[in-house]
């Protein structure tokens, strides 16, 4: 019986043709072989250079790994590659301990000087939030600065400390 | 010539030649058998053998009208002279009266029946999609062609060869209608069967049970296989029965591999049979006519695809053409049909309702436990031990059709097992119950059967255009594709269209490992989570070594959700004191599995990734060798996060050639989500040759390829019903 396990092991092992080792294939895009702090069209909080982003009012401190408190306005650069087709996109929470403080808020959008939208949170909860951005509104040459700004904000009984809401993610995306 | 005299010659003229070519057999193997035996099985041993001269001439890419025109008077001609087509045999007893007023009258209905639908033009899902459709492909490339995008190319077509014959002349139809003519000798074999057997109101119910079952029915009057398939089986059984030579024995059930993969079972059953009784020479002559018959599938496939029994067997064969992971899905998914929540469904599903399995085999097999009683003949024993292994596919797949192989032999043995007096009346009523479209009263609307007499659609008086473009959307594409392509043009859809119904390739985003990653280039340019989001970075001291593998870890249950992830990379960066190392052209990239799609890895191209294209398992890996000692103290991978299960430790070799743990916990962090992905997609679609894309809308997110088609770089070129066909621009 063992003689022909083995047997049959060593046939199927022969069956396998398995391709030699490949060559790195050619570059779709060029490497960037050094690490720069350049912006980009999207930052997660939790990145190492997400603070680079910030124009005003995001708290330095990560929390759980993965977000960070905004205050009243927080405001944001980005450089964007292009202007076409683009839509901005925030993953954001109202948290429940807030929520029983200021009831339902409004957070208002702005890109440069415009206003592009108000997200109306009536419920706490963490969302997704989708708007496409006119392309006048945007260059690619200059980074473009996001503003969000809440109605209400915040503000801690026991030591006064303000809050606006919870940043996870945001950016342009197509 | 009018389409329906081409249609019938097609037909005629393709089973005539079968016929010479078995009656010729028979007379050179001297085999005895009765007159009645000698008509059945002149045909049923002639298909293997023009099956194998249809695959010699495709192999040198010979098909072409003449020469099969020619190939077909020769071999007629050839039988006449040699007095083939005399019968020698003597005469079986004959059928009791009742039988004679029963049978013979029952079976001419239905087989008009069925072979009027099967003359009318063809609207079968798997017919006109791939058992038409690829040797369609072979017709026009006047041969076999290897078909990279289609792994039904690669199933075993013992039956569609002879279609290639038919379709030389009559198309569609007249492929359908050689279908048929297996469908008609079923029955004809098993009252033969029966005769001999000395059960001959068995045989005649028998016979009946099985053709006139709806599925059974429908199935062979479609461009099918199943039902040449379980004829040829039970030609099988049926010499088996009689002792017959083992030559002739090894021929069919060889054939029946090369009709089918899962009927390999008829050389399994007849090695069984002849191993109890300790026939070892027998077994030695059986094997090399099954072996013919088998081999060049197997040789064919080893040589083009890698795996000899393609596209089955992929963890053992691995390959570049079909994945390890479309088996497995296909594997699951075919035990769990849509609608079937318990397997408590299936005796009424399978007999009565018949939507949800894919067609019904008549109230009347709802006695099928009945058959038991027929345990005490020895006849029937052995048909009920043969349909227990001809029944074993169906452990697999639970659709009705997977139990046809199955049914002649648990036919007989009901029709043994009850007693004689009420099996006219069973006939009748199964009948009455089978024919078009009484069914409509106690079956599911949608359950697959023959649901009219197309008599008009058949002759041709109405058109085969007009008809299927009035009820067909399917039909609708294709003729879509044909008018709005160019020859040579390539369609990536992401479900199966009646290929058979346009010249151009369609590659379905289901049917080869190529057109799967296509289809991933899609859902990556749609979907967040498919996108390289996540970055996870695995920091070690800084060390020389000589190469570094990233390999997984995790062993999910093989039974919860997280078992079906498949690992992906995006971008696998080696970094050095912050800097990424520059991809060097020593170095060396492979992975396990999937080592095919290894470069997607590292082409710094977001919209492609490495998948292993195989549920996730622990010591999965992929490797770069740097050719040379090289210092390094990070790897960062970029990848997505639709792989919960995942996890994954990196590993370095050391100068020494030892390979060393080096870090497994990564600090994972956001990445920017791409830009232009759907743009990239489609540049990767243009590099595959794809050239148009069609979308229906059932598709996912059907309604962005439309809204952002500039974003694609797409273009609408029509629109049929619900599809709509996007030109690469």
């Amino acid at each position: 019986m063992r003689p022909a396990l083995l047997l049959i092991a060593v046939v199927l092992a022969g069956c396998v043709k398995y391709p030699e080792p490949y060559r790195p294939p050619i570059q779709r895009r060029p490497m960037e072989l050094t690490e720069t702090n350049r912006l980009k069209h999207f930052v997660h909080m939790n990145a190492p250079d997400a603070m680079n982003y910030v124009v005003a009012d995001v708290m330095p401190e990560l929390n759980d790994g993965n977000w960070r408190w905004t205050l009243k306005s927080p405001t944001l650069q980005f450089q964007l590659p292009s202007t076409a087709a683009m839509r901005l996109s925030a993953d954001l929470t109202i948290p429940d301990i807030t929520y029983q403080q200021t009831g339902p808020v409004k957070i208002t959008v702005y890109i440069g000087g415009h206003l592009l939208d108000t997200i109306d949170c009536p419920k706490p909860g963490q969302r997704t939030w989708e708007k496409a951005v006119p392309a006048e509104w945007l260059s690619s040459d200059t980074p473009v600065l996001v503003r969000m700004e809440i109605d209400k904000i915040w503000t801690s009984p026991s030591d006064g400390a303000q809050r606006g809401f919870i940043l996870t993610r945001i950016g342009f995306v197509q | 010539m009018p389409k329906a005299v081409s249609i019938l010659f097609g037909a005629l003229f393709t089973i005539a030649i079968a016929y010479a070519m078995g009656r010729v057999f028979l007379q050179r193997l001297r085999i005895k058998l009765t007159r009645e035996e000698e008509l059945i099985f002149g045909f049923v041993a002639g298909a293997p053998l023009l099956s194998l001269l249809l695959f010699c001439l495709a192999s040198v890419h010979l098909i072409y009208d003449g020469v099969l025109f020619v190939m077909g008077l020769g071999v007629l001609g050839y039988a006449w002279n040699q007095k083939a087509f005399t019968f020698s045999g003597e005469r079986l007893p004959a059928l009791p009266r009742l039988w004679r007023w029963t049978f013979w009258p029952v079976y001419a209905v239905f087989a008009v029946v069925c072979a009027i639908y099967a003359m009318a033009p063809e609207w079968s899902p798997d017919g006109s999609s791939y058992h038409l459709g690829v040797l369609a492909h072979y017709y026009r490339a006047h041969g076999f062609v290897k078909l990279q995008s289609n792994m039904y190319a690669n199933l075993s077509q013992g039956v569609e060869m002879l279609y290639l014959n038919a379709w030389a002349y009559g198309r569609h139809s007249a492929a359908a209608l050689v279908h048929c003519a297996f469908l008609l000798t079923l029955p004809l074999l098993i009252l033969r069967y029966g005769q001999r057997m000395a059960m001959p109101a068995a045989g005649a119910a028998a016979a009946l049970f099985t053709f006139l079952s709806p599925v059974v029915m429908v199935d062979g009057a479609s461009a099918y296989i199943d039902i040449a398939v379980v004829c040829v089986l039970f030609a099988v059984f049926y010499l088996c029965e009689i002792e017959a030579p083992p030559l002739f024995i090894g021929l069919l059930a060889g054939y029946c591999y090369a009709m089918k993969y899962t009927a390999f079972l008829a050389v399994v059953y007849v090695v069984i049979r002849f191993a109890l009784r300790r026939r070892w020479k027998d077994i030695a002559i059986f094997a090399v006519p099954a072996a013919v018959m088998i081999l060049p599938w197997v040789v064919r496939n080893w040589m083009w695809f890698g795996n000899p029994f393609s596209p089955l067997f992929n963890a053992w064969f691995p390959n570049p053409w079909v994945h390890i992971s479309f088996e497995q899905d296909y594997q699951r998914m075919m035990r769990n049909y849509t609608g079937l929540t318990s397997y408590l469904q299936l005796p009424m599903e399978l007999t009565v309702r018949g939507q949800v399995l894919g067609g019904l085999l008549g109230p009347l097999f709802l006695l099928t436990p009945l058959a038991l009683l027929s345990l005490r003949q020895p006849a029937a024993r052995r048909a009920l031990a043969a349909a227990a292994l001809f029944a074993l596919p169906y452990a697999a797949n639970v659709g009705t059709r997977f139990l046809i192989p199955a049914l002649p032999f648990v036919a007989f043995a009901l029709a043994a097992g009850l007693p004689r007096v009420v099996l006219p009346v069973l006939v009748l009523a199964h009948a009455l119950l089978s024919f078009p479209d009484v069914p409509a009263r106690y079956a599911d609307t949608y359950a697959w059967r023959i649901s009219s007499i197309p008599l008009r659609q058949a002759l041709r008086i109405q058109s085969e255009d007009s008809w299927l473009s009035y009820k067909w959307p399917p039909y609708r594409v294709a003729r879509l594709i044909e008018a709005k392509t160019k020859p040579g043009d390539v369609v990536f859809s992401f479900s199966s269209i009646p290929e058979s119904y346009t010249t151009r390739e369609i590659r379905a985003s289901f049917q080869s490992a190529p057109n799967e990653e296509l289809r991933d280039y899609l859902l990556v340019a749609l979907i967040s989570d498919f996108q390289p989001n996540e970055l996870s970075a695995f920091q070690f001291p800084r060390q020389s070594l000589t190469a570094l593998r990233a390999v997984q870890t995790a062993n999910p249950k093989p039974s919860s959700d997280d078992s079906r992830d498949m690992w992906s990379i995006a971008e696998f960066r080696v970094m050095d004191q912050g800097r990424e190392l520059p991809r060097a052209d020593q170095w060396r990239l492979t992975a396990r599995p999937n080592p095919w799609g290894v470069q997607k890895a590292f082409d710094n191209w977001p919209v492609t990734r490495w998948r292993s294209w195989q549920w996730s398992q622990p010591g999965m890996f992929v490797e770069i060798d740097f050719g040379k000692p090289t210092m390094v103290d990070a790897v960062h991978l970029e990848g997505s996060t639709d792989q919960y299960s995942v996890r994954l430790k990196i590993q370095g070799r050391d100068e020494a050639g030892a390979w060393k743990d080096l870090a497994a916990e990564p600090k994972k962090s956001g990445l920017p989500p791409a830009l232009g992905l759907r743009r990239a997609a489609i540049e990767e679609f243009k590099r595959a040759g794809v050239t148009h894309l069609l979308i229906t809308q059932d598709d996912f997110l059907w309604d962005d390829y439309g809204r952002n088609a500039s974003l694609w770089g797409i273009r609408e070129v029509g629109v049929s019903d619900i599809t709509h066909l996007y030109k690469l621009e």
